[in-house]
């Protein structure tokens, strides 16, 4: 038998602890980025999205360059191009944001938030922290994917410069995708389904029935050889670094606190991307411009009818400080939807400036009471049945994305069906009543459907701000409570 | 100097239910003081406006001098805070948790490391760096908790129920913790449904029932009777029928009989003070009570707790020992819930908020 080994006289040396693995970001890096990096590249999401890119496009070269030999390559080159745009947008356009999508509820279900709050994390900082690490994820397969497309050069026919320019357009457009999910995160389960379910499908028969088709054209307009296309493009970016902004300060009010203004920021900077862009696209068109203007004008809508009316008297502040001329300025710009109730008002008459002073055609007026309209028509119905809902943000996005799937089925209807007896039904819709005011030869039906278009969302803004009227009343007695706080601090 | 918690006054109602309804209290520095509630009597939301996570309605609260309404950025640097129940990120290990906290604390270098080093040291951390935090059992994670809740080596802990759900080895490793932590000189607000872990451990308990404190006090006078508490408790055996006690006591509206027993009774006298319950026997003697045995009976908390409640809800009792709590809100109170629609008050907190990180709690949190 043998002999029992003798203890050792210390204990055996345990390996150090691992304190050395901290220091795998730097300090300069935000928290909450080095936070999410950490978790998002070990998720399964960005670890089997990255190989699966990887194999299906090497899988792809691989077959290409025999055809390639033998046939005509240039022809061989621009369907490897679009096959590489396609899996590549099926991956930042479609997988990346979706990741997105419990981005905020998963930090407020797991109770996490407050544990954040408690530091010196800045609710923006937070949000834009997990809009970050997505977007680096997502600038990483990007990365990964430049040398397969490098590699399709030597097929011939390939535009470099539009291609590469094409492969950054595409990750701006994802950062906008991304960021809103990230801010539509903090809405309902239902709206996050549907934006799951429906958001997904839509982007996935984009990618792969539109984009594909569209990959030339687009290779044209980022050869910058027309100045109109430029100018879209460039409106385009413009309006997707602005959702960027826009859906991230979304996200970052529902976690921020009540104390902290948010809406005047957000408000003023929509103003004035919508003024910029409109005067920035008329020259390519009025169509484009007027809808360019509309659709920040939508974004806008998202917030300005469904932020919470309450917030402390401090926010007033800053503007009592400034007078009657600050005062003023509060009835637009502090908090909650009273006040966005009458900035909306305030941006219906500065397009209608804008159109005047560009091009003064009554159906193009008509076109933007249509739009604005359709906007103002769910946050009616929202003071209507869901006053006191503590989520009036979900329930506006969900009225809104009703009312545009009602109008697409009106109007496919109406295509069908001969007469537009079937659209007046749905004029309280002033989408509805589109067909109608761009008919091409003047007749009564058509003059009745411009009076009706300004007629209905003049009704809709009347009631929305004889809603907002106890509560725009009540504003003064928080400025005099400001006011008396700030009294009180100097003395 | 002034006290660590300082309360005074605070409402907090959410629509019509109240519930906090103008609480007031003081914890000194360097105590541990037990909270002690029924679910919903409004340990929770109290706690949560110390944390600066929620607005009061009315009233002040001070943490160390420092008002969580005017100044709650000041007050985060001052209070660790452990919630009730929190979820664990995924892919990230503990040693990563405390890592991001301490990046978002504003640590850098080697100080964030250091302090670090020094949690998972004292929170027995160290073998668990490279675990994930969301596989951890239930103690673990309260340790995990209590580490990142020091990281800014606060003066005030405030800590919601830590002891749920943890099993008895968890418990007796997070009573020795806070009782470091206490020895250390820190002020520990803690709640708990378990008061014999909280008798043990504090140095005052603080009953809350319906948004109203009920008592504040030592857990000793408790145990044994004070004056404060309702008087003191005594077991009596008799060579008689039990029934004799129960009949003496008709006559004697000092004492009451709490529970009948086989060979007497277990009495209560209203008075704690020995002389007391001498008058009392000698009486009893005197009146032909043929008493065999005559000794005072130490409570257990949760008894105590119960007593107290009883004497609440006969009306019988002082619900607060300040003596500052109104019976209905004041004259404002009762103008702001008239003027509400009915959603929760948002109080005003007359703070500037600063650039970065500002006052008061997220909306959707609360």
């Amino acid at each position: 038998m043998a002999e029992p080994i003798p203890a050792p006289d210390t204990p055996p040396r345990l390996p150090p602890p691992p304190f050395e693995r901290i220091n795998d970001f730097p300090d300069g890096l935000s928290p909450m980025l080095v936070k999410e990096l950490r978790q998002g590249l070990r998720t399964q999401t960005f670890v089997v999205l990255f190989l699966s890119l990887q194999a299906v496009l090497a899988f792809l070269l691989l077959i290409a360059a025999p055809i390639a030999d033998t046939n005509a390559p240039a022809k061989a080159g621009e369907a490897v191009s679009a096959i590489i745009f396609c899996v590549y947008a099926l991956g930042i356009l479609v997988i990346q944001p979706l990741r997105g999508i419990s981005a905020v509820a998963g930090e407020i279900k797991q109770n996490t938030i407050d544990l954040m709050v408690l530091t010196r994390l800045s609710a923006w900082r937070i949000v834009s922290g997990k809009w970050l690490s997505i977007m680096s994820q997502s600038a990483l397969i990007t990365l990964a994917i430049l040398p397969y497309l490098i590699l399709r050069y030597f097929f011939g026919g390939m535009q470099l410069f539009a291609e590469l320019a094409l492969m950054a357009c595409l990750l701006i457009v994802s950062g906008a995708l991304t960021a809103f999910t990230i801010g539509m995160s903090s809405g309902s389960a239902l709206l996050r389904g549907l934006i799951v379910v429906g958001g997904s499908t839509f982007m996935m028969g984009y990618v792969l029935f539109g984009l594909s088709q569209q990959i030339p054209y687009l290779i044209e307009v980022l050869s910058f050889t027309r100045s109109d296309q430029s100018l879209t493009l460039l409106a385009v970016l413009a309006i997707a670094l602005y959702a960027c902004y826009f859906f991230l300060e979304i996200g970052t009010t529902s976690i921020a606190p009540a104390s902290e203004n948010r809406a005047t920021r957000k408000r003023l900077i929509g103003l004035a991307v919508m003024v910029g862009s409109y005067l920035l696209l008329h020259p390519v068109g009025p169509e484009p411009a007027l809808i360019t203007a509309l659709i920040i004008a939508g974004c806008m809508a998202l917030d300005l009818f469904s932020e919470q009316v309450k917030f402390p008297s401090v926010v007033c502040r800053r503007f009592v400080r400034l007078g009657p001329f600050g005062r003023v300025a509060g009835r637009f710009l502090y908090p909650g939807w009273a006040t966005g109730a009458l900035f909306f008002c305030g941006i219906t008459l500065i397009l209608f400036l804008l159109i005047y002073m560009t091009n003064p055609d009554p159906k193009q007026f008509s076109y933007a009471a249509i739009g604005l309209g359709t906007l103002a028509f769910p946050a009616a119905l929202l003071q209507i049945f869901a006053r006191k809902s503590s989520n009036l943000f979900s329930f506006y996005s969900t009225l809104l994305v009703l009312c545009f799937i009602l109008t697409c089925i009106v109007f496919t209807i109406h295509g069908t069906a001969s007469g537009s007896q079937f659209l007046w039904l749905f004029s309280f819709i002033p989408a509805s009543l589109l067909p109608i005011v761009s008919q091409t030869s003047p007749s009564p039906e058509q003059s009745t459907a411009l009076l009706l278009s300004f007629l209905v969302p003049g009704i809709y803004l009347l009631f929305l701000l004889g809603r907002a009227f106890s509560h725009l009343m009540a504003l003064s007695g928080m400025e005099s409570q400001a006011l008396a706080d700030l009294d009180e601090k100097t003395s | 100097m002034s006290a660590a918690i300082s309360v005074r006054l605070l409402y907090r109602y959410f629509g019509t239910i109240k519930a906090v309804n103008g609480i007031s209290f003081d914890i000194p520095h360097g105590s541990v003081c037990g909270f002690v509630g029924a679910n919903g009597a409004g340990k929770t939301t109290t706690m949560r406006m110390l944390a600066t996570l929620d607005y009061p309605t009315m009233g002040s609260a001070e943490i160390c001098g420092v008002s969580v309404v005017n100044h709650p950025d000041k007050v985060r640097s001052l209070i660790g805070w452990m919630p009730d129940h929190f979820g664990n990120y995924e892919h990230m290990t503990v040693l990563e948790y405390l890592d991001f906290y301490a990046r978002a604390l504003g640590y850098t270098g080697n100080e964030r490391r250091s302090r670090i080093e020094e949690v998972m040291a004292f929170a027995d951390l160290v073998p668990l760096a490279d675990r994930l935090s969301n596989k951890l059992s239930k103690g673990m994670t309260q340790r995990l908790c209590l580490g990142r809740a020091l990281l800014h080596d606060p003066q005030v802990l405030i800590m919601d129920e830590p002891a749920a759900g943890l099993d008895p080895r968890a418990r007796v490793e997070l009573k020795h913790l806070i009782r470091i932590l206490a020895e250390e000189g820190k002020t520990i607000f803690i709640s708990s449904h378990i008061l014999s872990e909280l008798g043990e451990m504090c140095d005052s308990l603080l009953f809350i029932n319906a948004g109203r404190i009920i008592h504040h006090g030592d857990a000793e006078s408790l145990k044994h009777g004070s004056d404060e508490a309702g008087g003191a408790f005594y077991d009596i055996q008799v060579d008689d029928r039990p029934d004799s006690v129960s009949d003496w006591v008709v006559l004697n509206p000092d004492v009451e009989v709490i529970e009948s027993r086989k060979k007497g009774a277990r009495i209560r006298i209203s008075s704690a003070e020995p002389a007391k319950a001498a008058d009392v026997l000698r009486k009893m003697v005197r009146d032909g009570v043929r008493v065999t045995e005559f000794h005072r009976e130490e409570r257990n908390l949760e008894d105590a707790f119960i007593d107290i409640l009883g004497q609440i809800e006969q009306g019988n009792a002082d619900i607060e020992p300040s003596g500052e709590l109104q019976t209905s809100p004041p004259q404002a109170i009762r103008e702001l819930l008239e003027n509400t629609d009915s959603s929760p008050l948002q109080s005003p907190p007359s703070t500037e908020p600063e650039e970065g990180n500002s006052g008061g709690t997220s909306p959707l949190s609360s």
